[in-house]
């Protein structure tokens, strides 16, 4: 299944929530609507779906318009944030709501079910009561529901934001395993950045309701359109060298104790990493290495050290050279 | 210190309980009382005459019973109706003069029937629907729909329409989003609506009067003769026998509500 989107407007009475969107997912693919809160990434997914209504633009699902199709008539199926998991009915049932609907025969149903409660780990549970489940428990039956539904492309809204880290990394795996069983075309909208480049064939960079940039993680981390893209993914120090700003980010700075560069200002051990402050002339510069490596150079405050560029960040540049 | 809170409040709830349970009691005990004059403590002359007077006439008694809880049942089936359906424009939707429309729903609330009653009878002659059950039944609603919205709305608000769209995006039509989701969910407070309009539809006196003109019957507007004659015990009879009636009607009701809230084992009943 594939999306495309030309230059679509959403609006919310007056304000303008999405400005000229455009996007292209092919069959298959994974890709991630990455921003901060706010930026409109959800809006598009529920536009996507048919929830809320273009202002103009286009949206086609496999080469067909979409405008004033309903939502369920898409094939497009969201697990929201807040999961939406009903109340009145069991785990199975939920898992079932789609199927019911469909009209598809309760034996199959009832096979369906175990399968999907299989997939994601939760065999037996289908008469458990969504209030007596844990959150992460929830999450997964909200990914089975939504996939009973067939989607032709899943729309996940930021469905680990709840969770902490380890259980966010499972569901992360899961997602993407349940992505590629599957066969599935899946837009996942997350703020962690660690997240979008980890999982995703692409990623859509989204910033007050325009977007930045659509690459691939490599991509999008090497080559970024401009300093906020670039900034999003990690501190930048801007250098001036030979009369031109450089963008570098802080693992691609060496550290060269026998040189002269400027004073060391400040060390933060971070367990694995550890960041360094150096006031040099051309302003102050902000690098990060292993822990071993900074305990191999036996350096501390005060110290005067070198600092060597290993490679800059082309911002904003033509993505031609490495 | 948890003892003691216990304590309390399980003496306010027995307040509570006397409230009711004492005048029913009290009630149930005229009905077969000829006379029982202050201080004494229980009546001094008991007799059957109220009992066997009512249950002689039991052919007018079945029409006034059918026809008042008929009456009460249409005004509070159409008020779950129309107050289900105004909610969910009310909270759900934004359109122009929703503000507007939100106080025209309400506005029966600060106005007394009987200020209004006399434009809503010359409005009922001019369109024919006076001395008939329809406009009876229509006349309740004005009284009934306030509350019905009211609780309605906040049943309406506390569903919100998130799970409808889950359900959308799932492959559900709008109704089927609506009956399979969100009604089973609604009906604890579908409930409460009913009953609210149904009393307030059976204790409507002067509308009934006015507007029944006589000719429609209701159980107050037998009762209210009965009261100032002094007929004190056939008065409590028909309560009784009244209040018996009401009471089937709910569990009724219940049970029918029962069937479609099967699961529903949400915050509601908890």
């Amino acid at each position: 299944m594939s999306l495309r989107i030309e230059q679509l407007n959403v609006a919310f009475g007056k304000t303008e929530v999405l400005h000229e969107i455009s996007l292209d997912i092919a069959d298959g693919e994974f890709v991630s609507l990455l921003g901060a809160s706010g930026c409109g990434k959800s809006t598009l997914l529920k536009s996507i779906a048919g929830l809320l209504e273009a202002r103009t633009g286009k949206i086609q699902i496999d080469g067909r318009e979409m405008n004033g199709v309903l939502p369920e008539k898409r094939g497009t199926v969201i697990v929201f944030q807040d999961l939406r998991l009903f109340p009145h009915m069991t785990a199975g049932k939920n898992i079932a709501f789609p199927m019911s609907i469909q009209g598809i025969p309760k034996e199959r149903q009832k096979e369906t079910v175990e399968r999907l409660l299989g997939q994601v780990q939760l065999t037996g549970y289908e008469n458990r009561k969504i209030r007596e489940m844990s959150g992460g428990q929830m999450q997964r039956v909200a990914l089975a529901r939504a996939l009973a539904a067939n989607p032709r492309l899943l729309l996940l809204d930021e469905p680990f934001s709840g969770l902490d880290e380890r259980l966010r990394a499972e569901m992360g795996e899961l997602v993407r395993k349940l992505h590629l069983e599957n066969g599935l075309t899946t837009v996942l909208v997350t703020h962690d950045k660690q997240e979008a480049l980890k999982f995703s064939d692409r990623i859509a960079l989204m910033s007050g309701g325009r977007m930045l940039q659509y690459d691939t993680p490599q991509r999008i981390f090497k080559y970024p359109v401009n300093r906020e893209v670039a900034e999003y993914f990690g501190r930048m120090n801007y250098i001036r060298e030979k009369g031109q700003e450089i963008g570098v980010r802080p693992f691609d700075i060496r550290i060269v104790p026998s040189g002269n560069d400027g004073m060391v200002k400040d060390i933060v051990f971070m367990g694995e990493t550890a960041e360094i402050r150096v006031d040099t002339p051309k302003g102050e510069v902000f690098c990060m290495l292993m822990s071993s490596e900074l305990e191999a150079m036996d350096m501390s405050v005060g110290d005067r050290v070198g600092i060597e560029i290993l490679r800059n960040v082309c911002v904003g540049m033509a993505k031609t050279e490495e | 210190m948890k003892k003691k809170r216990f304590a309390i409040t399980n003496m306010i709830l027995a307040l509570f309980v006397l409230t009711v349970v004492l005048p029913i009691a009290v009630m149930i005990v005229w009905t077969v009382t000829e006379r029982w004059a202050w201080p004494d403590l229980v009546p001094q002359v008991l007799s059957l005459r109220a009992l066997s007077e009512i249950f002689r006439r039991s052919e007018a008694l079945a029409k006034l019973f059918a026809s008042s809880i008929m009456i009460s049942a249409a005004v509070a089936m159409a008020s779950v109706v129309i107050g289900t359906l105004t909610a969910r424009a009310l909270v759900l939707y934004e359109f122009w003069g929703k503000r507007m429309m939100y106080f025209f729903t309400v506005l029966p609330f600060m106005v007394p029937a009987t200020v209004f009653a006399m434009g809503v009878q010359i409005s009922f002659i001019k369109l024919g629907l006076n001395n008939t059950v329809a406009g009876v039944v229509l006349s309740h609603l004005i009284c009934s729909l306030p509350y019905a919205v009211r609780l309605m709305m906040d049943g309406t608000a506390a569903v919100g329409d998130r799970l409808e769209e889950q359900a959308r995006v799932l492959g559900a039509s709008m109704g089927q989003a609506f009956f399979r989701v969100t009604f089973p969910l609604l009906v604890p407070v579908i409930l409460s609506s009913f009953s609210m309009a149904y009393i307030v539809s059976f204790s409507q006196y002067f509308l009934t009067l006015l507007i029944g003109g006589g000719q429609v019957k209701t159980f107050t507007i037998v009762m209210v003769p009965y009261l100032q004659g002094g007929d004190r015990n056939i008065a409590c009879a028909y309560s009784v026998i009244f209040l018996g009636i009401t009471l089937a009607v709910f569990a009724l009701f219940e049970k029918i509500a029962g069937r479609w809230g099967k699961n529903t084992d949400t915050e509601f009943y908890t």
